[in-house]
């Protein structure tokens, strides 16, 4: 039970600070999950993150195979309810403010101002992930490699996920 | 909503299952391994993509420098973060008449 509250406290509370999407929060998410309240190791974590991005639907579902592992069944679904539902509230409620407010000052500093703050947020996440996952040169190669053909090319990601899937069992990397 | 989040919830919680099943295999281990190199990837990807559109200014990039170093550096808090980036943030991008 205490665990089951655990995860509804943390998923929760990292919905409401999800700015720029699930990415954002993925550092604070390894860091609790892991570090505090150690429900994976290191390794399964960069595992179940390599899972959510490569399944369908959106990546923030990492949280159901995190809270999968913490308390079974049952807790993949409450940590799923538990990033979604606050999150989702507060578009919906937020939804009025920003169709009424757009010379507001407000929208436009949190527009302008927050977007920054997004892409740190995200680079941290890759830096906290390939910590996780790069181990040696030819995983930082790969890596590069991936980041060039995603910045550069209009290829399908799931395509290159599962390349990459594939060079790691063939054990070049 | 539900009917949108019902079915990948659904598939993703038989993956968990089976990765947690079967995580210890060899084979497994390369492949997500692997898979992890190319999702790292995607997330510096979209930093960047996001990154060129709105580190144009000074300030700009030193929040998202200051984001970077205390979050994912640091590892501090997000709460705390965002506590003292956003106020600054807000104080930067107010528009000004």
């Amino acid at each position: 039970m205490k665990t089951l509250v655990q995860i509804f406290l943390l998923f929760s509370s990292l919905s409401l600070l999800s700015i720029g999407g699930g990415n954002s929060v993925l550092p604070e998410m390894h860091r609790q999950s892991v570090g505090k309240y150690y429900w994976l190791t290191d390794n399964q974590f960069a595992d179940v993150f390599a899972i959510s991005q490569a399944a369908p639907g959106p990546s923030i579902l990492i949280v159901t195979l995190i809270g999968y592992k913490a308390a079974g069944i049952l807790g993949g679904v409450l940590a799923t309810v538990a990033v979604i539902l606050p999150a989702a509230t507060v578009v919906y409620l937020v939804t009025f403010f920003w169709q009424h407010a757009e010379r507001s000052p407000l929208r436009q500093a949190i527009e302008k101002g927050f977007a920054p703050l997004t892409v740190g947020l995200v680079l941290a996440s890759a830096y906290i992930m390939g910590k996780s996952t790069d181990h040696d040169w030819r995983a930082f190669l790969l890596t590069g490699l991936c980041a060039l053909i995603f910045i550069f090319t209009r290829t399908n990601p799931l395509i290159i996920v599962a390349l990459a899937g594939l060079i790691g069992f063939l054990g070049w990397v | 909503m539900f009917g949108l989040c019902a079915i990948p919830v659904i598939l993703v919680l038989g993956l968990a299952v089976a990765y947690f099943q079967f995580h210890h295999v060899p084979s497994l281990q390369k492949t997500l391994h692997g898979a992890a190199a190319a999702a790292v990837a995607l997330t510096i990807a979209m930093a960047v993509k996001t990154g060129q559109k709105c580190l144009h200014e000074l300030p700009a990039i030193l929040l998202f420098l200051a984001t970077l170093t205390m979050n994912g550096l640091l590892r501090w808090p997000l709460l705390l973060t965002l506590a003292i980036l956003g106020p600054l943030s807000l104080a930067w991008a107010w528009p000004r008449k």
